[in-house]
């Protein structure tokens, strides 16, 4: 399984400090896939992967490679989300994927970790004040919590991709 | 953290069997991860967002069988301490609609249209604004629908013809991608005149807030002051009330998962807002608005906001 240690960014520091520190620990073959944020793009890998490299690019300062991970038709509404988390100062730590349920060419994967967003931080004069960052940490691999959840969907050429499912 | 049913979800459901909600077959795209998919495109209705980071709200009043007299401006916000854009906005003496069209949060700047409802705009205004049980006209005083500032020139005054009192509105709202209101708080001002001045003035606030399958809005409360000014000769009432909101920041988390949380923070970031509508009225029956709004957290950059006013009163 693979594991996030920490990550986080901070749009308003100057030092663009985001550290990315994965620690990976292979419990399944299939996982071995060199994950390094979404650079690899190998979206045949199977759903769990993609979903924390989405994960992992979107709570680390890098939503255009988590675009690239976004089913095409759901890229006009990820674009608007990711102006408003653009705002925020987002971070989680401990990520692994909890479980990945597959039914046909959809699939729902649960990842555990602790997720944080601080919202804006604001600038008054030469000042800089900062926010308390909020988290919640997810440790259910079965939640049934949607901010811990990504849906993903199969292309029929066996590619994965995070999508918005449709409310129904 | 429980998902809380909301108005939002509702509506988006019935957006998705009208149609508005945006639907594409996945055949239709040259997009190479469109092949053979069974979903339809989602997006979020009302909102886009351009290369420098501003947002554009679309579900908007801003047709020219809705508006006329239509002015474009800029008002440019300061940010408070803790970075939330604070705007300001200076008397309107004419126009009695405005909505804004484009935010962009880092240059704190928000572009707005104003100008008057045709007879079809107050009625689609009306049409998207909750209805709402209780009247301000609470007021024992028998009061006369005051005129917009610049319409009476001061040549006109008669002092004893105004005698009595006088009313004006002015309200504000913040509204959500599909053009449900989430807040509004309306100032309706009843002011005396008695020969030139303005000795006495009182405002009923009308405020509205979400209720839909729980109560997902919070009111933090609010209140109401006066002003004497210009000698006595015109009277300013300024109120404001304050509230936190999660439904709308709820539908977001549960339309994109994780993507959502990271956007909104999902009850750990709930919205803010804050309403001030002022009027100002003056000794010859005649009345200007102004007003101080904010929002901040919980996905509100998606959220656009409104103001209406004119003579008499309005929930």
């Amino acid at each position: 399984m693979w594991r996030v240690q920490t990550f986080s960014w901070n749009p308003n520091d100057s030092k663009n400090a985001f550290v990315l520190t994965l620690f990976a620990s292979i419990i399944s073959a299939s996982f071995f896939v060199g994950l390094s944020g979404s650079s690899a793009k190998d979206t045949t890998m199977n759903p769990g992967s993609i979903a924390l490299i989405y994960t992992v690019d979107l709570f680390s300062g890098k939503p255009s490679e988590a675009r690239d991970l976004v089913y095409s038709l759901d890229r006009q509404a990820f674009d608007v989300v990711a102006a408003v988390i653009k705002g925020n100062r987002v971070s989680a730590h401990g990520l692994s994927v909890g479980s990945s349920t597959i039914k046909g060419d959809a699939a729902v994967v649960v990842l555990e970790g602790t997720f944080c967003v601080a919202g804006p931080s604001g600038k008054v004069s030469k000042s800089k004040t900062s926010q308390v960052s909020k988290c919640f940490t997810n440790s259910n691999p079965k939640s049934s919590n949607k901010a811990a959840q990504v849906a993903l969907i199969r292309s029929a050429t066996g590619h994965w991709y995070v999508y918005y499912p449709r409310p129904k | 953290m429980p998902f809380t049913r909301s108005k939002s979800i509702v509506v988006v459901i019935a957006l998705v069997t009208t149609g508005l909600f945006s639907s594409t077959s996945p055949a239709s795209s040259a997009s190479t991860n469109t092949e053979a998919l069974s979903s339809t495109v989602t997006s979020i209705p009302g909102v886009s967002v351009d290369a420098s980071g501003t947002f554009h709200y679309s579900n908007n009043l801003t047709s020219p069988q809705d508006m006329s007299n239509v002015i474009t401006s800029i008002v440019q916000g300061t940010k408070n301490v803790n970075g939330v854009c604070v705007f300001s906005e200076s008397n309107s003496v004419g126009a009695q609609f405005g909505t804004e069209i484009a935010y962009n949060p880092s240059t704190c700047q928000d572009t707005m249209i104003s100008g008057q409802l045709t007879f079809k705009g107050s009625a689609d205004l009306a049409a998207i604004t909750p209805s709402l049980t209780s009247s301000p006209t609470t007021t024992k005083f028998a009061f006369r629908p005051a005129q917009p500032f610049a319409s009476q020139s001061s040549a006109a005054i008669s002092t004893a013809s105004y005698n009595g009192y006088w009313a004006a509105y002015n309200k504000l709202a913040y509204i959500d991608p599909f053009n449900l209101t989430i807040v509004s708080l309306s100032n309706n001002f009843t002011w005396q005149i008695s020969g030139t001045s303005v000795p006495w003035g009182v405002t009923n606030p009308s405020a509205f807030m979400e209720h839909f399958g729980g109560d997902v809005t919070t009111n933090l409360g609010g209140g109401t002051s006066y002003l004497s000014l210009n000698g006595g000769t015109a009277r300013e009432s300024l109120t404001w009330n304050s509230w936190t909101n999660t439904s709308f920041e709820n539908w977001v988390v549960f339309f994109m998962g994780i993507a959502g949380y990271a956007a909104c923070g999902f009850n750990s970031s709930p919205a803010n807002f804050y309403l001030q509508p002022n009027v100002l009225g003056y000794n010859n029956a005649t009345f200007s608005t102004s007003d101080t709004h904010t929002k901040s957290g919980g996905c509100t950059d998606l959220i656009h906001t409104n103001y209406n006013s004119g003579g008499g009163s309005l929930n």
